[in-house]
């Protein structure tokens, strides 16, 4: 019975494939957070602001169906400060960081959402109407 | 001599009965890995390829074409799925890793790359053609699904081959 050698093309082979795979990994998880541009949209019944290129540091105020809301803007994350909701589940709710999460206020009908640069041109054709 | 050296000297027309043989075992390969639970669709292990890569090594390219194309079509025509996007889909990765291993196995580069190596080559064009008609033909990006794609490859091109080889050797005497 003769022996099996393994031949120099093989271990090549799989470091190129691992490689390849580690360089496709990485790629998609830095993709996101450097280099696509995020927006802002604060929503409610009264007024819609959009904010391009997050500001740092900016406390905004939001007038909702029960009253004014605050909303803290760093260049980091962006959270709900205050608000005159019975249950505070907005403030409970915490940071967003990523394009695609949101903070909302439902009695106080306000939506905090940070979008990216492609979905927006989707959004502004398809926003839904608040339910009343 | 191996299985594979044994079968490629025969002439041609003993040839053709492991031909046929090949192909009926790539066929109950196929249809006894519907038993192997898949969480990806489109990928499985390809158990088939083993009957592949006998027939790669010990036949000419004309055996090597048509092989994919009969073990694909008696397959999914036993089990119902003919003109399926299963059916296309395994018809066109089978044949492109098949043409490709073919090229790989009878060319120079038959010096630098053993039985293992073509192997995970084969099962990487597999999966290659089966996610970019994927991505083409529904249109939807599935670029994370690349880096999984690439090392499920190599593990199953080793697992094929080892298993092909642990064939060639052990089975010869049974010719």
């Amino acid at each position: 019975m003769e022996k099996f050698k393994f031949k120099i093309g093989d271990f090549i082979l799989v470091i190129l494939i691992i490689g390849l795979s580690i360089f496709f990994f990485l790629n998609k998880f830095s993709k996101e957070k450097k280099h696509e541009k995020k927006y802002l949209i604060i929503e409610s019944p009264y007024e819609k602001l959009r904010y391009k290129i997050i500001p740092q540091n900016k406390k905004i105020k939001i007038k909702g169906r029960l009253g004014y809301s605050t909303i803290l803007v760093t260049s980091n994350y962006v959270k709900m400060i205050d608000s005159p909701c019975p249950n505070k589940l907005c403030i409970k709710q915490g940071k967003i960081f990523k394009s695609g999460e949101s903070i909302i206020c439902v009695p106080n009908q306000i939506i905090v959402k940070i979008v990216s640069e492609k979905s927006l041109s989707m959004q502004t054709q398809e926003v839904d109407v608040i339910c009343r | 001599m191996s299985l594979i050296e044994k079968i490629k000297s025969l002439p041609n027309k003993q040839k053709l009965y492991y031909f046929a043989f090949l192909i009926g075992f790539g066929v109950v390969l196929n249809l006894g890995e519907t038993f192997i639970p898949k969480p990806l669709p489109f990928l499985r292990i390809g158990l088939a390829k083993i009957s592949l890569l006998i027939v790669v090594y010990a036949f000419s390219f004309w055996y090597v074409f048509i092989f994919p194309v009969l073990r694909c079509f008696i397959s999914n025509f036993l089990t119902g799925t003919i003109l399926t996007p299963l059916f296309l889909w395994s018809l066109a990765g089978s044949l492109g890793s098949a043409i490709v291993m073919f090229i790989i196995s009878h060319s120079f580069l038959n010096r630098y790359f053993s039985i293992y190596g073509t192997s995970i080559i084969g099962a990487l064009t597999n999966n290659i053609i089966q996610w970019s008609l994927i991505v083409v033909i529904f249109n939807f990006y599935y670029y994370t699904m690349l880096p999984i794609i690439l090392i499920l490859s190599i593990i199953t091109g080793c697992l094929i081959a080892y298993i092909t080889n642990y064939i060639s050797i052990r089975y010869e005497k049974y010719m």
